[in-house]
């Protein structure tokens, strides 16, 4: 696999850390809401070590909305309210898989040129 | 029309290897005995990447043609960018159905370095596989010919979203002191100067993918995954073995004996076995794997043994070790890639 990027980058100093339980994501909205600007989310899911960044997804939130980019300011989803960051999130980490965001994921990938 | 199941695209894939093996095999990717191939280590990879290819256009082609004669209502199309997955079955309308991302892996390699590093936001549950060919070289004599070509022995076929997941789990669990994530492009770890670095390779070979028994039974899909690993666990160990089957053939090739396999079981022996001998007029060579502890005598573990005969004992990475008698079995000669070594290999044997 070819490196995505060299030298380091750096993670956005905002976390918004969950630890993942089946109801985790009923309070997102209150949890987000306390967020503005660039931030990262990190889902942990269980048995991961204490350190673990998890899964994790940059957003940069505005007027409600999401913009979700990667570590190397690749921006994949525009505009999305936080149901769908939601399904983003549940099916990139695994939690819930989800075919309609897979299909997205696999078209912005031919679109962004990622490996 | 036909619902894919793991279950039901094995049926299929092993009939289109039968006629791979049977056909195009035989001239498409043939030699003649005589002609030997570069032995150093580039033209080995290269060789390899190309048999590779080979095989899964062959695949391909033979899958598309049962699907059409058996009027499935499918077809297979190569995806011709080079991303994940590499076939896509079709249905009458074209739709992209079903994934197969094609792995093959030469038995006799010592480092059967295939990935799978597509991150799982990217892969469809229960609708893109992983198909694992495991090939090795068979030499086939009639009355006319001699020829070598690449045999497909064994097929594996998993759901690649489990695979997936389950390597992602186990990275993530093994970090040692590291600070590991894994963003929607790219795992990422911890860098010694400050900030994160791009992962560099060591996420998804095939042969390192396992689930860590540190997983959580809590984690999200778990039954599924952890039913899907046993069955990976036991599919990477009979290729092991038959890398170690396959490699006692090559040396028994070489020096013209007649092979014959000992042990019949699935996977290679843990403590030091006989699991295949080669006789030759005055002596025979005995294929040992597994561990042997430091306190057994190789009279214990090869039984009859002659002080004329010869050991060589073979690592599930291929190491390997030639023992003789001379006043006790001693250690003769050792190396790391019998493949590209055969030559020194019947020298230190027949010597």
């Amino acid at each position: 696999m070819p490196k995505y990027f060299d030298g380091s980058r750096e993670l956005p100093q905002d976390l918004l850390i969950i630890e993942y339980t089946p109801e985790s994501f009923n309070t997102f909205e209150q949890q987000s809401g306390q967020y503005n600007g660039r931030f990262c989310i990190n889902i942990k899911l269980p048995g991961l070590p204490e350190n673990s960044l998890g899964y994790l997804f940059i957003v940069e939130k505005n007027n409600d909305l999401y913009t979700v980019l990667d570590i190397k300011d690749v921006v994949h989803f525009r505009a999305v309210n936080t149901t769908y960051l939601i399904r983003i999130i549940k099916h990139a980490s695994g939690i819930e898989f989800d075919l309609e965001i897979q299909s997205e994921f696999h078209r912005i990938r031919n679109e962004v040129g990622l490996d | 029309m036909i619902t894919i199941t793991k279950a039901s695209l094995k049926g299929l894939i092993q009939e289109a290897i039968e006629r791979i093996n049977n056909g195009v095999s035989k001239t498409l990717t043939a030699r003649n005995s005589s002609e030997k191939p570069p032995q150093d280590t580039r033209h080995l990879t290269d060789t390899r990447t190309r048999v590779s290819t080979l095989l899964e256009y062959s695949l391909s082609y033979e899958l598309n043609n049962i699907l059409l004669e058996k009027k499935l209502e499918h077809t297979i199309s190569n995806v011709l960018w080079n991303v994940f997955p590499d076939l896509v079955i079709r249905d009458s309308r074209f739709n992209n159905k079903y994934g197969l991302e094609i792995k093959a892996l030469h038995s006799a390699a010592e480092e059967k370095s295939a990935n799978l590093h597509t991150p799982l936001s990217l892969i469809r549950k229960e609708k893109d596989f992983i198909v694992i060919l495991v090939w090795g070289w068979i030499r086939e004599q009639t009355e006319n010919t001699d020829i070598t070509y690449p045999h497909i022995h064994d097929v594996g076929i998993f759901d690649a979203w489990l695979i997936a997941k389950m390597r992602d789990t186990t990275w993530l669990i093994n970090s040692g002191d590291r600070v590991k994530g894994i963003d929607i492009s790219t795992p990422i770890i911890s860098s010694p100067n400050g900030g994160y670095k791009a992962e560099e390779g060591n996420l998804g070979k095939l042969m390192r993918i396992h689930l860590s028994s540190a997983s959580s039974p809590a984690l999200p899909y778990f039954p599924e995954m952890n039913s899907e690993a046993v069955e990976y666990d036991n599919f990477k160990k009979s290729i092991i073995y038959l890398g170690l089957l396959e490699t006692s053939k090559d040396i028994n090739n070489e020096i013209n004996g007649v092979w014959n396999k000992i042990l019949r079981v699935a996977e290679a022996p843990t403590s030091a076995t006989v699991f295949a001998s080669s006789s030759l007029e005055n002596f025979k060579l005995h294929f040992i794997a597994g561990t042997k502890r430091a306190n057994a005598d190789w009279n214990d573990i090869v039984p009859s043994i002659n002080t004329s005969d010869v050991i060589i004992q073979l690592g599930n990475k291929l190491d390997w070790k030639i023992f003789k008698y001379d006043e006790g079995w001693k250690e003769v000669l050792n190396g790391k890639k019998p493949d590209i070594e055969l030559d020194n290999i019947s020298c230190a044997i027949v010597s």
